[in-house]
């Protein structure tokens, strides 16, 4: 099964994409609040897919993507975004990201991005 | 910043309309229920009426306040009458509503994201309106009366926002909850004044 993990500030919205997740069947999801936290996880649990949501409190989505693309070029990362961010959707997907998700998170979008980048 | 004719608030109101459908779509699918929207009132107030706006001073409220950038910089503070934000917060953590008397911690997660999702509709909406970039930031939640939510913002826009954007928005969900939402949209006098030249140039279309 699938590794993912989660990145957003918003307690509320890692308990939403968990719940999600855990409908889908992926059930080995680690969670991050903040970009370092992310970025240490992601050394350590080598996930195959991250969600990332544009807006961190210490160092922004954006620039956790990039730390991640240099860890890894072939990196997942799909990011996370509400519906007025989306300008900073396009810079991201120069920037590597493989695609976005706006919330509020539709089930059926989650399922076919992580069936197509999780492989699985 | 002058004040609207009713030709330009129409022009918001349709504006808010459409910020307020998307927004209520985005709800609706947060809570599970189809959600019936109302723009109630889109026009300018003062810095200093804003309080009036929301019901006096006094009032009870939880604020979600938004940093925007892009083409033009200012904020936009989101406030939820207490009754409004509270059964807000049991609809999204799919309690009874009635069932809240104090937000939780994750309660208070959950309205945040709703602001910044809610508040990123209406941006959307309006920036493809003005044809201007739009775009929010981290936002943070403060629950207090709304004098005092109003007190601290004018610190940081001081005399520079005399005219503040404002759209009601009440929201009903399928079994007769009613959410009121006010948007404030708060720019530099400078900013408003680029605001309100697009406003006027796209009624003038």
């Amino acid at each position: 099964m699938a590794k993912i993990l989660v990145v957003d500030d918003s307690a509320f919205m890692r308990k939403i994409l968990r719940d999600i997740l855990t409908e889908l069947g992926y059930t080995d999801v680690t969670e991050a609040a903040f970009g370092e936290q992310a970025l240490e996880e992601f050394d350590k649990k080598k996930p195959d897919v991250v969600l990332l949501d544009i807006i961190l409190p210490d160092i922004s989505g954006d620039k956790t993507l990039d730390k991640i693309m240099e860890k890894d070029p072939n990196a997942k990362v799909l990011m996370v975004t509400a519906v007025g961010q989306k300008p900073m959707m396009d810079e991201c997907m120069k920037s590597g990201a493989k695609s976005y998700i706006i919330k509020p998170f539709d089930k059926e979008k989650i399922k076919v991005e992580l069936k197509k980048w999780a492989g699985r | 910043m002058e004040k609207l004719t009713e030709l330009e608030k129409d022009a918001l109101k349709e504006v808010g309309y459409i910020g307020a459908g998307h927004a209520a779509s985005a709800l609706s699918k947060l809570i599970g229920q189809r959600i019936d929207v109302n723009v109630s009132i889109a026009a300018t107030v003062s810095l200093t009426q804003l309080p009036e706006t929301v019901g006096g001073r006094e009032k009870l409220v939880a604020g979600v306040y938004l940093p925007v950038t892009g083409d033009l910089e200012g904020a936009v503070l989101l406030v939820f009458p207490l009754r409004s934000v509270l059964a807000l917060a049991d609809l999204l953590m799919k309690r009874e509503v009635g069932a809240a008397t104090r937000l939780s911690e994750m309660d208070q997660s959950a309205i945040k994201e709703v602001g910044n999702i809610l508040s990123g509709s209406c941006l959307t909406a309006l920036s493809q309106f003005l044809g201007m970039k739009l775009v929010e930031h981290i936002p943070n939640l403060a629950c207090d009366m709304v004098g005092t939510l109003v007190d601290s913002i004018t610190v940081k826009f001081g005399q520079k926002a005399e005219q503040v954007l404002v759209i009601v928005v009440e929201m009903t969900t399928k079994e007769k909850v009613k959410i009121m939402a006010y948007f404030f949209l708060l720019f530099s006098l400078e900013e408003a004044e680029a605001i309100l030249k697009a406003i006027r140039a796209k009624v003038g279309e």
